[in-house]
Parts: C-alpha cells; sequence; structure tokens
C-alpha cells in the first residue's frame, strides 16, 4: 500500500493549513475559554468546502476521497479539535449516511444544503441509557398514518444546540432487538423537537452537545433514511467511516503536542542546556514522534481502505484506538517537558491534554475499538 | 495489505516455502544453533537473495520493500533465518547496489553464503589510504562466519568495507539466547579491502538494516499474535474458552493494533527508502525502534496467553520470545535510535 500523497492531496493541505494558522489558531484559546460556538469559522468551513469534503460536487461537496478528509481534520485539528469536531460530526456522521442510504429526492433536500456548509447537522444516536451498547435504545417511532410520531430522549448530542438537520434512531420493534432499529431524517426546527442546555464539559469546550428530546414529533415517510429495520446498518456503518474522522482528529491533537513540545525543549534551558539536550526529554520526544507517524499511518490505511470500497471496521477501530491513546499519551507528555507552563493556560498544552481525553471516548470508546478487533481476530 | 503484483507474487511463494521447507526446521535451527552447511545453497535457489536488486543486475528487482515483505514472512517461520536475510539483503547487498559492484552482487545474489555485518561502535578501527581502506579489530559477536560488511572510526571519520570470509580468522562459537541459528561468532579482523564506502554509506546501510530488523519484529509478533488466538480458542477455563475473558481479548488486540502500527512504519520506511524520498533514514530509525518494542512485548503478551505452556519447548511461542528479545541487541538499539531521533528532531525545531 502507498500511502505517498498526490498532488491535488498535497494542495489540499497547503490550503486548509493556511487557514487553519491564519484564521483558527489564533482563535482557539479564547473558544475554549469562553466555551464559544465558533460560528464564523463553521461558516468559513462551508465556503472552503470543508463540510461536505467527500460528497460529490453535484451534491454540494468537494468531492474528495477520504484520504483528503483525514488531511483536512488533521490540519483544523491542530489548531483547534472544538472546530474539528463540528466539522467532523457534519462530514462523517450526517453527510456520510445521507450518500450512503438517502433517495434522490432526500439528498437534494438535505445533502445539498449540508454539504455546502449553509445548514449544520447532527446525529443522535446515544441516550441516558444506551451509550457503548447503542442497541438499547429507548426512544420510540411509532407508525401514525403513513408515517411515525417519535417519543424520547437522545445524549450528548454533538452540534446538538445548532443543528438544523439531524440523523435519528430510533426503535420501531423492540422485539426485533438491534433489527427493529430505525433511522430518520430530523428538521431539528419543527415541533416537538427540545433542545436541552449545552453540556459543559472538560474539553473541546467550543463544540457544544446537549440532550435533544422528542415529544409527540412527527415525521413523515419522506424522512425514513434506509429501511424499516435498517437503522442499526445505517448507525455502525458510519461509525465505520466516522471513527476515521476521530482518528484524524486525534492525529491532529497528538501533532499539535508534539510540536509544541518540541518547539519548547529546544528552546527552554535547564542546568545549563537545552531541555531536548537532557536525555530522558530527547528521547521522549524521539518516542512521542514515532507514535505520531504511526497514529498517522493507521488512520490513512484506513481511509484508503474505504476508498478502496472495502470493508474497514477493523482498520477504522485500531485507528481510533490507536490514534486515541497517542493523542493522550503525547498530549500528557507534552505538558510534562512545559513543566509548570505546561499547567497553566498561557500555554495551550493543557487545551490539548483536556481535548485529547474525548477521543477515547465518544464514536466507540477504546473498550469497544478493542472489542471489534478481538472478535475480528478470533473469528479469522 | 496490497502490495505490487510483483511483491504479492513473491510473498505467495515464501508463504507456501514458509510451510513446507521453514516452520518444520525452525526448531531444530535454533536448537543446533545453525543452519546445515548447504543450507545458504537452497536459499539462493530459492531466490531469497537479491530481492531489493533490480531485475537488470540479477535479483528479484522487489526494491527494500520486497525484502521486508519477504523477510516479515520468513520471521512468522524462522527468525534466525529473518535475520540472516535482513543483515545479508539489508547490509551486504545494500553495499553492493551502492557500488554498482557486479561481482559482488553475483557473489552475494549467488551462492556465495550469508554476509553479515559490523556496525560502527564495534571497536573496528578504519584508515583509508589513497585506494585501499585497511579494517582491524577484534568483535564479539559477529553474525556467522561468512563474508562481513564491516564499519569503523578512523582519522578521515567513519568507514565501511566489504571483508570476505578468508580474510577474517573466527574464534568461538557463542551461545545466544535468541536468533540462536545465526551463529553468533567472535571474529578478528584484519583486512586490506579496496572496495570502502564513507559516513552516509554506513548510515543508509543503517537505515536498510534497521527496516528489515522491524520486518523481523513484525513477522515474529504476528506469529505470536496468531498462535496466542489459536490457543485463547481451544484452551477451556472456568467453563468457556479462555478467549471469551476480556482480559485476554485485550491482550490479543493490543498487540494487533501495535504490530500494525509498527508494520506500517516498516513498509512506509521501506518505501521512502527505495524512493529515495527526504528523512528517509529517520523513518526507518522509527521503525525499527517501534517495531522491536513492539515484538518484544507482542511475543510476551502471546507467551502470557498460553500461561505454563507457554514457557515450555512444547510450543514455539517461547522461541519467538527469544528471538524477539534478540532483535533488541542487533545493530542499534533502543538508545542509539533514540538519540539519533532526538537529534533529529532537534535539527529541525532549533
Ligand atoms: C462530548 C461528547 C460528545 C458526544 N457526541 C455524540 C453525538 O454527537 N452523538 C451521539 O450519538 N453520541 C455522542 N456522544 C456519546 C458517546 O458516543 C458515548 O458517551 C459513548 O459511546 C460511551 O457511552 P456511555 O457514555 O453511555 O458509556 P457506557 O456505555 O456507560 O460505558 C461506561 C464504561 O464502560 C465501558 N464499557 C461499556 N461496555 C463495555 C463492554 N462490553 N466491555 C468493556 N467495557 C465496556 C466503556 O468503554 C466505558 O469505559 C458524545 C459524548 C460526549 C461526551
Amino acid at each position: 500500500m502507498d500511502l505517498t500523497l498526490s498532488e491535488e492531496h498535497e494542495a489540499l493541505v497547503r490550503m486548509v493549513r493556511e487557514f487553519a494558522i491564519r484564521e483558527v489558531q489564533p482563535k482557539a484559546a479564547a473558544i475554549d475559554r469562553d466555551s464559544r460556538f465558533p460560528s464564523e469559522l463553521v461558516a468559513r468551513m462551508g465556503e472552503l468546502g470543508l463540510m461536505g469534503i467527500e460528497v460529490e460536487v453535484e451534491y454540494g461537496g468537494s468531492g474528495l476521497d477520504p484520504i483528503a478528509y483525514v488531511l483536512a481534520m488533521e490540519e483544523v485539528s491542530v489548531a483547534c479539535a472544538s472546530t474539528a469536531v463540528i466539522m467532523s460530526v457534519n462530514n462523517s456522521l450526517v453527510c456520510d449516511p445521507l450518500v450512503k442510504f438517502a433517495t434522490e429526492a432526500q439528498k437534494q433536500r438535505w445533502l445539498v444544503p449540508l454539504a455546502s456548509g449553509l445548514k449544520l447537522g447532527c446525529f443522535m444516536l446515544s441516550e441516558p441509557e444506551a451509550g457503548s451498547d447503542a442497541a438499547a435504545q429507548r426512544t420510540v417511532a411509532t407508525p401514525d398514518g403513513d408515517g411515525w410520531v417519535i417519543d424520547g430522549i437522545k445524549n450528548w448530542i454533538t452540534n446538538g444546540p445548532q443543528a438544523d438537520v439531524g440523523i435519528l434512531f430510533t426503535m420501531t420493534d423492540r422485539a426485533a432487538g438491534h433489527r427493529g432499529i430505525t433511522a430518520f431524517i430530523i428538521d431539528m426546527h419543527a415541533d416537538g423537537v427540545r433542545r436541552g442546555h449545552k453540556d459543559d464539559k472538560l474539553g473541546i469546550r467550543g463544540s457544544h452537545s446537549s440532550q435533544v428530546s422528542f415529544d409527540q414529533h412527527r415525521v413523515g415517510p419522506e424522512q425514513l433514511l434506509g429501511k424499516v429495520g435498517e437503522g442499526f446498518k445505517v448507525a455502525m456503518s458510519t461509525l465505520d467511516c466516522g471513527r476515521i474522522g476521530i482518528a484524524a482528529q486525534a492525529l491532529g491533537i497528538a501533532r499539535a503536542s508534539f510540536e509544541a513540545a518540541a518547539a519548547y525543549a529546544c528552546m527552554r534551558k535547564t542546568f545549563g542546556k537545552r531541555v531536548i539536550d537532557h536525555q530522558a526529554m530527547g528521547f521522549l520526544l524521539a518516542d512521542m514522534e514515532t507514535e505520531l507517524e504511526a497514529a498517522r499511518l493507521l488512520t490513512l490505511r484506513a481511509a484508503a481502505a474505504k476508498m478502496a470500497g472495502r470493508r474497514h471496521s477493523v482498520e477504522s477501530a485500531m485507528a481510533k484506538l490507536y490514534a486515541s491513546e497517542a493523542a493522550n499519551r503525547l498530549a500528557k507528555a507534552a505538558i510534562q517537558i512545559h513543566g509548570g507552563n505546561g499547567y497553566v493556560t498561557e500555554f495551550p498544552v493543557e487545551r490539548f491534554y483536556r481535548d485529547a481525553k474525548i477521543t477515547e471516548i465518544y464514536e466507540g470508546t477504546s473498550e469497544i475499538q478493542r472489542l471489534v478487533i478481538a472478535a475480528d481476530l478470533l473469528r479469522a | 495489505m496490497k502490495w505490487p503484483a510483483h511483491v504479492e507474487a513473491l510473498q505467495g511463494a515464501v508463504v507456501a516455502l514458509g510451510a513446507r521447507e521453514l516452520g518444520p526446521n525452525a526448531a531444530r535451527w535454533d536448537s543446533s544453533a545453525g543452519f546445515e552447511p548447504t543450507f545458504a545453497a537452497k536459499v539462493a535457489d530459492w531466490g531469497l537473495f537479491g530481492v531489493s536488486v533490480p531485475e537488470v543486475q540479477g535479483g528479484a528487482g522487489a526494491g527494500l520493500l520486497g525484502a521486508a515483505v519477504v523477510i516479515e514472512e520468513i520471521a512468522a517461520h524462522s527468525g534466525s533465518l529473518a535475520m540472516r536475510l535482513a543483515l545479508h539483503e539489508g547490509v551486504a547487498v545494500g553495499f553492493a547496489l551502492g557500488l554498482a559492484d557486479t561481482s559482488l552482487l553475483a557473489r552475494l545474489i549467488g551462492n556465495g553464503g550469508f554476509a553479515g555485518w559490523v556496525g560502527l561502535g564495534r571497536g573496528v578501527t578504519a584508515e583509508q589510504s589513497s585506494d585501499r581502506l585497511r579494517l582491524q579489530g577484534s568483535v564479539c559477536m559477529a553474525p556467522g562466519d561468512g563474508d562481513l560488511v564491516v564499519a569503523g572510526h578512523g582519522t578521515g571519520g567513519p568507514r565501511v568495507g566489504f571483508v570476505a570470509a578468508d580474510q577474517l580468522s573466527s574464534g568461538r562459537a557463542r551461545a545466544a539466547c535468541g536468533l540462536r541459528a545465526v551463529g553468533w561468532t567472535d571474529v578478528v579482523i584484519d583486512a586490506d579491502v579496496e572496495h570502502s564506502g564513507n559516513a552516509a554509506v554506513a548510515a543508509r546501510l543503517g537505515a536498510r538494516l534497521s527496516v528489515l530488523i522491524g520486518a523481523v519484529a513484525c513477522g515474529l509478533a504476528r506469529a505470536a499474535i496468531s498462535q496466542a488466538t489459536a490457543y485463547a480458542q481451544v484452551r477451556e477455563q472456568f467453563g468457556q474458552s479462555i478467549a471469551q475473558f476480556q482480559a485476554i481479548q485485550w491482550k490479543l488486540a493490543n498487540g494487533a493494533t501495535e504490530r500494525d502500527a509498527a508494520w506500517l512504519l516498516v513498509t512506509d520506511a521501506a518505501g521512502r527508502l527505495d524512493a529515495q524520498r527526504p528523512a528517509a533514514n529517520e523513518a526507518a530509525a522509527r521503525a525499527q525502534l517501534a517495531a522491536v518494542r513492539m515484538s518484544v512485548s507482542a511475543c510476551s503478551e502471546a507467551l502470557q496467553v498460553h500461561g505454563g505452556y507457554g514457557y515450555t519447548r512444547e510450543f514455539p511461542i517461547e522461541r519467538l520470545l527469544r528471538d524477539a528479545r534478540a532483535c533488541t541487541a542487533i545493530d542499534r538499539g533502543d538508545d542509539d535510535l533514540r538519540a539519533a531521533l532526538a537529534a533529529a528532531i532537534t535539527a529541525r525545531f532549533e
């Protein structure tokens, strides 16, 4: 497998890096401090074609491949992981299932504005009692005329406070277990959809998540995504792709941590020499870069597998598992290399540390990724 | 993973060869600490020498990437043979390729036996005169008693030269913990050689070897993880197969993920060296660092999955662990690699 980047990829990296350095990075600390949702950056990402990277041009997207998505996510995440997750949810958790499962009419109505950045999407799978065990859905969709009426509560919904459109998972046949789950496309401004207060969080504070509750919310047949009872398949195939995005987010946080630590260690002096010239620090940085590169290659491999049209659950799980844990190790090490300066908000590494943690939790915890990988090994 | 067609074909051939010729003999080679005297001729016949050499020069034309793929596959059967080939292909063949020395290449691809490597820092002195390089030193635990590529320090900086077996006197054989069939032997070097290379050549050979040591480590780990997976499914405790325990599943999942990560670093570095891309030597150092560490830990965890049986010679897992551990002692160790990488990071960030 050749993971050398094409000219087109290199050009994309240059473009996104410039945007990230000029427009995102200078605001990242304040976005975090104020827990501010960066609407102006989201709008800019729409203009730059970053909100529907893999969506075909005729549906408002940029028509690029999964590797391009990884590269763009990495660059934005280096600057601001909050801004990056807003982007990743729209790309991989909302546009992606619409590309795969929506009808032509649904694509025209929902995908085009989402991919072009005019509207923002969210993905509503988790519930207060259904996180890792996503099949334990309690939100119900009851048949009503030619449509359904939905009742239930969704938890921790990223972009929940801002979203215009949502992908919602409900139970339509409890007796059928995970084969009784059905997905819908939701107009988040419609009657019977209520958003809770934004969650107060450890990190990614500029990305807002909230509960979303449904009270006798009516949907028509034109809002059914995929087939009745196919919702779990929609969710899992979406997460197979989404995990590549989170791996790329983790990769970006890891790179930001490494670069900050390397620069600091070359500048700061103790005992008459640069920090990097103390063996314990220099060797630590060597290990950090090794893990960073390994995370990058696993993430690109998963993207390449998706590109080749192969099933990539295991590649995605390995990429997310490794990259998220590497991001946590690197962010922690970056603080250590900064000493006291690492612990104060004047330097960005404490933010990287707080932001890194979420990548081990959402879109399937590290434990869930290990279950996916082990199950595959034991099946082979 | 998908490779170019000719690399896939080679890999397929080695898979068959491994099951037929290598797997059944690996334990014997290990316990007798060597291969039979005619073995190198067989290896030459199988086409395992010169995998990285372009076809026009008589090789398989698969580049260092192809060599890594072949060596990884072989390591899953015999770590010793894989390491023998890593030294031969990485260093000796690399040296001949750099000189474009056709007669040396022919010797290395044909039946000249396995060639080994004595890297920098082993106490060899290298004095370059106008047309000859004089290499002198006595080295503990050189790989085997065949031809050697030898690096040494001299007044003009590091130099490397090719020393034919008949210019060496070999001393006592050393019984090693792992990679035993490599045939570790003390040698006294006192040779005057014609062809030599400078520090950049030594660094390039070191990088080629790093990649191939990484390939050996990855092959050992792959075999260990697959043996542990199979064992976990048949071994029952507490009324269920131990594979049902998450404590076991976690070892397998962590091992497989770390192995894939290391293998990607190895193949990526091989590709960079083949394409002569910038910073390829650094990528190679990272690959060796990650792969060897991963291999020791994956083999150790795989042994743990086997419980007490893993500790016996009834299962091959103990040999895999010994071989993986021995990989840490070949050429540059963990600390040398990290020192080189830290220097490279300093150069980029200062
Ligand atoms: C900031 C944030 C944003 C989020 N955004 C979204 C979103 O946009 N959409 C959405 O649908 N969800 C979202 N989530 C929810 C997220 O995906 C879940 O939190 C996650 O899947 C874990 O579920 P849980 O919190 O219920 O933990 P639980 O499932 O209760 O797990 C608790 C612990 O037990 C472990 N565990 C659980 N089952 C097993 C098992 N079988 N074996 C071993 N260990 C196990 C878990 O790994 C974890 O460590 C978000 C969460 C957060 C915090």
